[in-house]
């Protein structure tokens, strides 16, 4: 920056001297281009403003925000966390079942047959809980 | 804790089905006749040592029981055991294996000698595989026995 252009742009702000250093057509355009640029930063730092007519607009944006459905995240975690909760109840009602002391364990006939020639074999279970296995014959065997 | 730690942890429990079967069981058999002596109606008679299967016997169809052989013996996994009966009977009995539960999984069965054609043979009268609770009765029965059928009670020691 030269002296004189120092000495305008002080004049500008209100400091220095009142007299253009050099009073010439060369520093008028100086001054009218340092104007110029001052009113554009005034122009830049005035703070945004909702007209009258702006504001319906803007409270449907903001309506629209908030009654927009939220994102669901499925991702990997969420999943990792559902079947590791999932397991942890299978695997508590297997235990409380497996071994709970209400548990029946009875006496069970797995097969039964017979070589008796004509004879059935029927299993059961009797009133007083005992596993049964019997075999009808006919009153006299076939050999 | 991991899936895959969760996922190991349940197959082991659940995959236990056959828990190690290396010790040998001690068997116990009575074996008792049952006729039908015409007693008069609900009357019942139990020989002497018949007391604890009273409650299997009287919902058979037959008045009189007689105990005709009791016996008790160790048998090991896989081992055959027998108890003679009579000259015409014999039960056998193999422990197979035992379960989560503590039955212990047996194959029973009762050898019969006949005559055939001349010729003695043996013959199943009774072949079944049961899982047995130990302390609890299986009762087998039905071959004949003279006037009356045979009946006999297996139970694997607690």
């Amino acid at each position: 920056m030269k002296k004189w252009q120092r000495e305008i742009a002080c004049r500008f702000d209100g400091e220095g001297d009142a007299t253009p250093a050099v009073p010439n057509a060369e520093a008028a355009a100086y001054e009218a281009a340092i104007r110029q640029l001052r009113e554009g930063a005034k122009h830049a730092l005035r703070r945004p403003e909702i007209a009258d007519a702006q504001f319906p607009s803007f409270m449907e944006g903001i309506r629209e925000s908030i009654e927009a459905p939220r994102r669901h995240h499925r991702g990997f975690w969420a999943v990792l966390s559902l079947s590791t909760a999932a397991l942890l109840v299978a695997l508590s009602a297997f235990l409380v079942f497996s071994s709970g002391p209400d548990k029946a364990v009875t006496t069970q006939v797995e097969a039964a047959t017979t070589e008796i020639p004509g004879a059935t074999v029927e299993k059961y279970t009797n009133e007083d809980g005992t596993a049964v296995v019997w075999v009808s014959t006919a009153q006299r065997d076939l050999l | 804790m991991s899936v895959t730690g969760v996922a190991i942890l349940l197959v082991a429990l659940v995959g236990g089905a056959d828990q190690g079967f290396e010790q040998p069981v001690t068997i116990s058999m009575v074996a008792v006749q049952a006729t039908k002596e015409n007693r008069p109606a609900g009357e019942k008679s139990f020989g002497a040592g018949l007391e604890a299967f009273r409650s299997s016997l009287e919902k058979l169809p037959f008045d009189t029981f007689k105990k005709v052989k009791s016996d008790k013996a160790s048998a090991a996994p896989n081992k055959e055991a027998r108890f003679p009966i009579t000259a015409r009977y014999t039960l056998s009995l193999t422990p197979l294996s035992k379960d989560t539960e503590g039955r212990v999984r047996v194959k029973v069965w009762v050898e019969e000698k006949v005559e055939r054609d001349g010729k003695k043979v043996v013959r199943k009268a009774v072949d079944t595989t049961a899982a047995l609770v130990p302390g609890e009765h299986l009762l087998l029965g039905g071959p004949s026995m003279d006037e009356g059928r045979l009946v006999i009670f297996i139970a694997v020691e607690k």
